[in-house]
């Protein structure tokens, strides 16, 4: 079975980071863009997070899950522990703008990966709200007390809501089996 | 009379989402710490798997502009040939 690309920068193919870059630079981005206001720290945290996707590219299982699904992983958490180091406070109207994209919208990205369908199709499956307050706090790391706000939610609704969102998210992916138990209700 | 273990996973569960969706505080790490101690093998990064699920679900990809491409291009291919890889 040939190896993936991540595989390959772990076995020291200097070829298959450039088509690591070409494959997940768009998204590592785009993800990015979103946690950073400024371009330069977009940039920065850029080169960061690719830095820790080759360093870490011998850790990826393709068993445990997609290539792009780690490398958002990686970039995710990096990106929120440089957000929270900051706490900088964002525009919540842009926010709610963003989270609101519809459908229509999504048809117009240029890269839309089959992972990003089905990560679509996954999300459709929680309720609104949950999938409201999942957007605000993992896209954009708001805080409980932004996103009350932001939406008017009181503020252990806003805890609750995350919970059952991520823990039905992690059971639609089928992680109870990887972590040896079931995903369980709240 | 309820199962430990249930309980054990539904706290875990609880306290690794709270951790992915807003962080957790001292107490709360303290506490997430001992219950991993309990249960070793439990399978840590699953939330932040589903987190990233969230993500994919929702961003709209913008190219890498093209100079931030070339710094980190050369740092890769630097980064791999001088580690030998992972």
């Amino acid at each position: 079975m040939p190896l993936c690309l991540l595989q390959r920068v772990a076995a020291a193919d200097a070829d298959a980071v450039d088509e690591c870059l070409a494959k997940y630079g768009g998204l590592v981005w785009s993800l990015a863009r979103r946690l950073c206001p400024r371009h330069e720290d977009a940039e920065d945290a850029v080169q960061e997070i690719f830095v820790e996707i080759w360093r870490n590219a011998g850790k990826f299982d393709p068993e445990i899950a997609s290539e792009v699904t780690y490398i958002t992983m990686i970039a995710r958490r990096r990106l929120i522990d440089r957000y929270r180091r900051r706490q900088r406070d964002l525009d919540i109207a842009v926010l709610e703008e963003s989270a609101a994209a519809s459908p229509a919208e999504h048809e117009r990205w240029t890269e839309v990966s089959e992972e990003a369908a089905r990560a679509r199709e996954l999300m459709q499956q929680l309720r609104p709200v949950e999938r409201q307050v999942l957007e605000l706090s993992v896209n954009h790391g708001l805080s409980q007390t932004q996103i009350a706000e932001a939406t008017n939610l009181p503020l252990g609704s806003v805890k609750t809501h995350a919970r059952r969102g991520l823990i039905k998210l992690r059971k639609l992916l089928g992680m109870e089996s990887a972590g040896g138990v079931t995903g369980g209700g709240l | 009379m309820s199962d430990p273990w249930q309980s054990t996973e539904r706290r875990l569960l609880k306290l690794l989402a709270d951790r992915t969706a807003f962080g957790l505080n001292r107490a709360e790490e303290r506490e997430l710490q001992q219950l991993l101690g309990v249960v070793p093998d439990f399978d840590t990064e699953s939330m932040e798997r589903a987190a990233a699920t969230v993500q994919l679900a929702s961003t709209p990809i913008e190219p890498l502009p093209p100079a931030v491409h070339a710094r980190i291009r050369a740092c890769g291919r630097r980064q791999v040939r001088s580690s030998g890889g992972g």
